[in-house]
């Protein structure tokens, strides 16, 4: 089992730190999935139900590395999975705020299994070894993506910014959040309260798709809910996490629902990062 | 019954959440302007008025029922709902007793609004005695950054206050009393801070400290604040909060402790 990459592009770096931040502000562990054009960092729920990834992170590894190189003893899977504490992860990473010529990473065996990252300062070089766990080919499909080929609407997300601003005064009112959206491009967070129910409309977004023949079918017990919204509510604080834990730059974000069942929040900066956070339907 | 527009809503926020003694406070739309009263064991009671003509539109039905009660840290998290920095509008509209309070608050640059209806409850048993009448006998009127300089240098710990007012020197004087000691700090009545000064007899009250220390965080925001009290030992103190080109009132009343000697 080998593993061996060497990045070296500042810009490379500073994503890659970022990533790792967010990583370490979702969980406390996350996994790594190594194949032979991507990395995925994989954070699973964690509310003891089966194992299914929360959020999702597909790098390319062109964008991120130099030099990139996976080997598996047995050729056929060629992939390999690692759990490891995102918290020394992005302790390490925090070393690419300074000037760095390069990083090379790599799997050591030092006692036990380690993500080595080496980092080569102006003056001095830096190792540190993250211990990891690899994970055995049985578990594999805990980490599998989530396919959800039945979105019932995917729409743009407004101004992050501002959109967290007004979730963070939300949180305090309530745990839940109620996500809707309609035909006509308007995007509305809901809570409803014993004392309070409010509704933030974010009109005029763009719609990137809308299936009403398979909403007509899936629910007619909401009477609120005409033909032309979907929505869902999820927890509130998992949202937020997704708006606070995203520093990135650069990216588009489009919320997309399945009526009663599933948010999935999705920011992509093509060609180097595609960030997915999968919120599930609570039940109220 | 009541219908409002207000664009100023940072400095109403910053006013009202100030004010915020209790959880719950009353809210009563009259011709004149908003006033919103906390009340606690009736101790205390504060209220902020918000004249009419900081809202840019003000339509009120004056009926002894044209009050309502609601939750006052939501409605002012409802109403900071985009943050401190921003300009927002925020439209109220409460329709009869009983029925929820409506808000819209919409941001001025970016295309977002806020839609809440605010559940109020029922008012048993307000009253509202002219307080103002009863604290009669005495009154200073000082500048407010004043008052709050003579709280901060007592004793903070002290857990009695007593206020003195009297027609010879020292005029008004503040005395802490705590395990540690006692501290006293007076105010001559011809010091260029004292605007006014009226005592017609002289009237000692002690206040539990604790509830005189819920004024200064308001106090920050005034500019004149008149003391008064009466007979009864009733401590009143109005706030005069000026805000561009408007002025905001808030008012205080306090019950005096049993003297114990």
């Amino acid at each position: 089992m080998k593993f061996r990459a060497l990045m070296v592009e500042s810009v490379a770096m500073r994503d890659f730190l970022n990533i790792s931040l967010s990583l370490a502000k979702f969980s406390k562990t996350c996994v790594l999935r190594l194949t032979k054009k991507k990395l995925y960092f994989i954070v699973s729920q964690e509310d003891g139900g089966p194992r299914t990834p929360l959020v999702w992170c597909e790098l390319p590894s062109s964008f991120y590395f130099k030099e990139y190189n996976v080997s598996e003893l047995s050729e056929t899977h060629g992939e390999i999975y690692l759990e490891f504490s995102t918290i020394l992860l992005s302790r390490s990473c925090s070393v690419l705020k300074q000037e760095v010529k390069s990083v090379k990473m790599k799997l050591t065996n030092k006692e036990n299994p380690c993500l080595t990252l080496e980092m080569e300062l102006l003056a001095l070089q830096c190792v540190h070894d993250i211990p990891v766990e690899i994970i055995s080919r049985k578990h594999w499909s805990d980490y599998e993506e989530p396919v959800f080929s039945d979105f019932h609407v995917s729409i743009q997300m407004p101004y992050l910014k501002s959109l967290k601003n007004i979730v963070e005064q939300m949180k305090h009112l309530s745990q839940i959040l109620t996500v809707r959206a309609n035909k006509s491009g308007e995007l509305t967070l809901e809570i409803q309260t014993t004392t309070v129910n409010l509704k933030a409309h974010f009109p005029d977004l763009s719609v990137k798709s809308f299936a009403v023949n398979a909403l007509l079918l899936s629910s007619n017990k909401d009477e609120a809910t005409g033909a032309d919204t979907v929505s869902a509510a999820v927890d509130i604080k998992k949202f937020l996490m997704f708006l606070s834990g995203m520093q990135l730059n650069n990216c588009t974000a489009v919320c997309n629902i399945v009526q009663g069942k599933i948010v999935k929040l999705s920011m992509e900066q093509p060609g180097a990062l595609l960030m997915q956070i999968f919120l599930s339907q609570l039940s109220i | 019954m009541f219908n409002a527009q207000l664009t100023e809503v940072k400095t109403v926020c910053n006013m009202l959440k100030s004010i915020a003694i209790k959880e719950f406070a009353v809210f009563r739309p009259m011709e004149e302007g908003l006033k919103v009263t906390l009340e606690e064991m009736r101790c205390v009671e504060t209220s902020a008025y918000i004249p009419r003509e900081i809202f840019s539109l003000y339509q009120v039905k004056e009926s002894e029922d044209n009050l309502f009660k609601i939750n006052l840290k939501t409605f002012t998290d409802v109403i900071n709902i985009f943050g401190d920095d921003i300009n927002t509008t925020l439209k109220l509209s409460f329709n009869s007793p009983g029925s929820p309070l409506r808000l819209i608050v919409s941001h001025a640059e970016d295309n977002v609004f806020i839609e809440c209806e605010m559940k109020t409850l029922n008012i048993n048993e307000f009253e509202s005695p002219s307080l103002a009448e009863e604290c009669n006998l005495n009154k200073i009127v000082v500048n407010a950054n004043i008052f709050v300089e003579l709280l901060q240098r007592l004793d903070n710990s002290a857990d009695e206050l007593k206020i003195v007012f009297q027609p010879d020197f020292p005029y008004f004087s503040l005395k802490a009393k705590s395990l540690s000691g006692d501290s006293e700090v007076a105010l001559n009545k011809n010091s260029d801070s004292v605007l006014v000064f009226q005592c017609n007899e002289q009237t000692d009250f002690t206040y539990a400290f604790s509830n005189i220390r819920h004024i200064l965080k308001v106090m920050h925001y005034a500019n004149k604040v008149a003391i008064s009290t009466g007979s009864t030992g009733l401590l009143g103190l109005q706030l005069v909060i000026e805000n561009e080109q408007h002025q905001m009132y808030v008012e205080y009343y306090v019950t005096s402790l049993f003297s114990v000697d």
